[in-house]
């Protein structure tokens, strides 16, 4: 009965956060198509997440860059999640691919930095958080195609 | 199966120039069937082509705005001011595609190229094959030329958006550009900057063109 509950709880942790397991969980991830199909949920879900966040932080100056920025940190951990499910062929033949996906959330980061040289400069905290929000924003819609695109030419989550 | 090279020189050079002109192949291609897992001979030269000419045209449209920001004494007119605004803006969303690529060629260097090497045996069209095999020693120039182009596009874009996001700044604070020899100079070096972006950008047009001419022959012109 322990046993079942333990597996249970495990199986729903599992489904419902596979950024806090694959991120976080200090056992290798299980390379299959479903830990696939559920971390290309969770990176999908993060960066509707992460676009939320940029769309009400221009209302909150004060905490609302540092909600952007764990939002973008989690996008990230999802993206290391689902790049944990790969198998050796996917790895191999995709590694161009989930490189230029990793330096792509790179240059996005950057966008964090530019802000506060921006206000550094003299731009107001305001302007300066909705124009990195407005950057984010659409740059990570540009990341999320470029990433659906490369799973589907790659075949992640199939089978 | 990963292939990291063969035995032999010769069949080494092959290869290493086979895969340094299917590098950027395989990349954003688009499969016809589940069973067809070889990618689209061209179609990752296509895209790299096309975002090679999204930025360029996101830069001319900034560097335009910006000389008609910089040729008006303050007051700058507000559609103006904030026309270079959001170029700038907007400059940052359009280039990241091809500021990845960049950035990931400089990273990876021969690795990139080299880990494509197993896409030759993916490639069912016998006449690219062929082609490859042809033209090494072109491929293998122009892609070199579009390694050094990249790095050369990297460094003058960073000091390039540095300038414009400064002068943007500047802009929005004084309602007009201040019209003191620094911000002069601050100008000058930003067009430049971006000049040579455009210019680096255009090295890896032509060259991306040269390859697609000669991995299809005379038969089929890629666009």
């Amino acid at each position: 009965m322990v046993w079942f509950c333990g597996t249970g709880v495990g199986l729903i942790i599992t489904v419902l956060c596979p950024v806090l397991v694959f991120a976080q969980w200090p056992f290798n991830a299980p390379v299959t198509p479903d830990a696939q199909r559920n971390t290309l949920a969770a990176v999908r879900s993060q960066v509707n997440w992460l676009q939320n966040a940029t769309r009400t932080a221009p209302n909150n100056v004060s905490g609302g860059y540092g909600n952007v920025w764990q939002q973008f940190q989690a996008l990230r951990a999802a993206y290391t999640g689902l790049t944990q499910t790969l198998n050796p062929q996917q790895l191999a033949q995709g590694a161009n691919d989930f490189a230029e996906l990793n330096a792509g959330l790179d240059i996005i980061q950057e966008a964090f930095t530019n802000c506060q040289e921006a206000v550094n400069a003299g731009q107001t905290q305001n302007a300066a958080l909705r124009d990195m929000c407005q950057i984010i924003r659409q740059a990570t819609q540009v990341w999320l195609q470029e990433f659906n695109n490369r799973c589907a030419k790659l075949r992640v989550g199939w089978g | 199966m990963f292939r990291h090279g063969a035995p032999g020189e010769g069949r080494h050079v092959l290869l290493t120039s086979i895969s340094l002109a299917l590098a950027l192949m395989p990349v954003g291609c688009a499969t016809k069937n589940s069973s067809d897992n070889a990618p689209e001979p061209g179609s990752g030269i296509v895209e790299y082509k096309e975002m090679t000419r999204q930025a360029t045209s996101s830069i001319r449209s900034v560097v335009n705005s910006l000389d008609k920001v910089a040729a008006q004494a303050p007051p700058c007119p507000p559609k103006l001011s904030n026309d270079f605004s959001q170029q700038v803006l907007q400059l940052q969303v359009d280039s990241v595609r091809v500021r990845a690529r960049t950035q990931t060629i400089e990273a990876r260097g021969d690795a990139y190229f080299a880990s494509w090497s197993e896409s030759i045996a993916r490639i069912k069209d016998p006449q690219v094959r062929a082609n490859a095999e042809r033209y090494r020693p072109e491929l293998e120039q122009s892609f070199s030329k579009i390694k050094l182009a990249s790095q050369q596009a990297g460094g003058a874009f960073k000091p390039f958006l540095s300038g414009l996001r400064l002068l943007r700044v500047q802009l929005e604070k004084g309602s007009g550009l201040p019209q003191d020899d620094a911000t002069k100079e601050l100008v000058r070096t930003t067009r430049a900057h971006g000049g040579e972006v455009l210019r680096q950008l255009g090295v890896i047009d032509e060259q991306l063109a040269a390859i697609t001419t000669m991995l299809r022959g005379k038969t089929v012109a890629s666009n």
